[in-house]
């Protein structure tokens, strides 16, 4: 009797030996879960707290540097946002997310040049990123760098050129460096992906 | 959610983001260099003839994290009835650091300024070192700017000034237009130079236009300052000066422009006319001037 209880006790250990792995995988499955339907709720203080169970160094660290980054920017604690994102970078220096991710907060701080620095990092490891050129286009317009903000502006519409923000973003860098015939042909660009455009449509009326 | 400026977020934006950041990216620190001349013709004044300053500043400024300045100029005051010139030599050391805080939207810089003055006369206000540290906060709509002021200067012969200068500023206009107002309180006077008075007070009121130029030759701002009240051994965080040779202030009026000439290259020229008080005989004079600098960039 004695035997058999030791062999069904020790075939239980086993067995939940086996299944603690995945019960912990469900439990940060289930805290991921909840973070994303808490974010999509607005809920962005608590999808933070909802990542408080993901191990600080596990294999998920990386990520929930990322999210946590991402979250607090979508609560503007852009402070904590860049601290994560930082996190993020210095756990995977390859990471184009984290360089992409922390220029969020640097623009919405109005720290024109890092961020325009952090977009070219991104652009270093991921040339012709259209998020990256986008950000760095956008960071260049805050500081008034007209000439660069052209020449970024000028790349997004030659990689995609497709694209309403690189033709509005061009204009915009041509009419303030006083190229009006050059703004007034990347206006009308602008029209043509997106007849109607405000912004277009009110240059063209009045350079 | 903790959204105070905290030790960690501002370590988080600030010093370890210096060691985080890529020592070697190209374009992380700004380096700009301003010469300037100042030319001025005392007006009714019974000692006092002309005044020249030439002198350069050079700053350098890391991302948008923080940055310092250094500068020396010379000043000669010539002067009438037999006396010697006054020649002074004025060096300056600043350095700042910035913040960005969420919790109220905005920039807050901690500034520093070291001021070294010292000329061939024997009086007094000859020699002086002035400590001034300077607490401001710009708004991250661009709509707001506070700043505290202090200024401690030692002059010989135990002379202590204590300067409290607070400052509102305004965007008005979606930011073409900028108004600042300024007070200063400054104690610790020798009566004997200012007929009685140990303290000074003086209001200073700023506005300035910012055009959108359509060429070089347009200016890209126009900016009017008047001084009221009165002032005396002021220390200017705006302009990085020290005004240890002058009497007693009563008013002044300014003009500057200036001009973009290129996207590194600024002009600056400025006229105006400040209004003084001798006080042994007393005695009202003037100050007419102008001011011309070349801040190039790289």
């Amino acid at each position: 009797m004695n035997r058999i209880k030791h062999v069904f006790l020790s075939r239980s250990v086993a067995l939940l030996l086996t299944l603690s792995p995945l019960m912990v995988q469900a439990e940060d499955n289930s805290a991921w879960s909840n973070s994303y339907q808490l974010e999509a709720a607005g809920q962005y203080d608590q999808a933070i707290t909802a990542l408080d169970s993901i191990k600080l160094n596990g294999a998920d660290a990386e990520l929930r540097n990322l999210r946590r980054g991402w979250l607090y920017y979508l609560l503007g604690s852009y402070n904590e946002s860049i601290r994560e994102y930082r996190y993020a970078n210095e756990r995977n220096a390859k990471s184009v997310d984290a360089r992409l991710g922390i220029v969020l907060p640097l623009l919405a701080q109005q720290r024109w040049r890092e961020a325009e620095m952090y977009a070219n990092l991104a652009l270093e490891l991921s040339p012709n990123n259209y998020t990256a050129l986008l950000r760095a286009t956008l960071a260049q317009e805050g500081l008034g760098d007209w000439e660069k903000m052209e020449k970024s502006a000028e790349q997004m519409t030659v990689t995609y050129p497709t694209d309403v923000s690189a033709f509005v973003y061009l204009a915009r860098a041509k009419a303030r460096l006083n190229k009006k015939s050059e703004a007034l042909a990347a206006y009308r660009a602008v029209l043509v992906r997106f007849p109607g455009h405000l912004e277009a449509t009110a240059y063209l009326e009045k350079p | 959610m903790k959204k105070n400026l905290t030790l960690s977020s501002l370590f988080s934006t600030g010093l370890i983001a210096l060691a985080l950041s890529p020592a070697v990216y190209a374009d992380a620190w700004s380096v700009s260099a301003t010469p300037s001349i100042t030319q001025g013709a005392y007006g009714n004044s019974t000692t006092r003839n002309s005044l020249s300053d030439i002198g350069v500043t050079v700053s350098a400024d890391y991302l948008e994290q923080g940055g310092m300045t250094a500068g020396y100029s010379n000043t000669i005051v010539n002067r009438k009835n037999g006396l010697n010139s006054i020649d002074q030599n004025n060096m300056l050391l600043s350095g700042r650091m910035n913040f960005f805080t969420d919790a109220l939207p905005g920039k807050v810089t901690a500034r520093l300024d070291g001021y070294q003055v010292q000329n061939n006369q024997t009086d007094d206000t000859s020699k002086a070192d002035v400590i001034a540290p300077q607490f401001s906060w710009l708004s991250r709509d661009n709509k707001l700017y506070l700043d505290v002021g202090y200024a401690n200067s030692r002059y010989r012969n135990g002379l202590n000034i204590t300067q409290y200068s607070p400052t509102i500023g305004f965007g008005l206009n979606d930011g073409y237009d900028w108004l600042q107002l300024r007070s200063y309180q400054i104690s610790g006077i020798n009566p004997a130079s200012t007929a009685g008075k140990s303290s000074t007070a003086s209001f200073d009121a700023k506005w300035t236009h910012f055009f959108t130029p359509a060429s070089v030759l347009m200016p890209a701002s126009l900016t009017l300052s008047a001084v009221t009240g009165e002032k005396i051994y002021a220390v200017d965080m705006d302009a990085q000066s020290v005004a240890n040779l002058a009497d007693l202030s009563t008013g002044s009026a300014t003009a500057a422009l200036a001009w973009n000439v290129s996207k590194k290259t600024k002009v600056l020229l400025m006229a105006g006319q400040t209004q003084f008080r001798e006080t042994n005989p007393s005695k009202d004079y003037n100050l007419a001037f102008g001011y011309l600098s070349l801040s190039t960039a790289w």
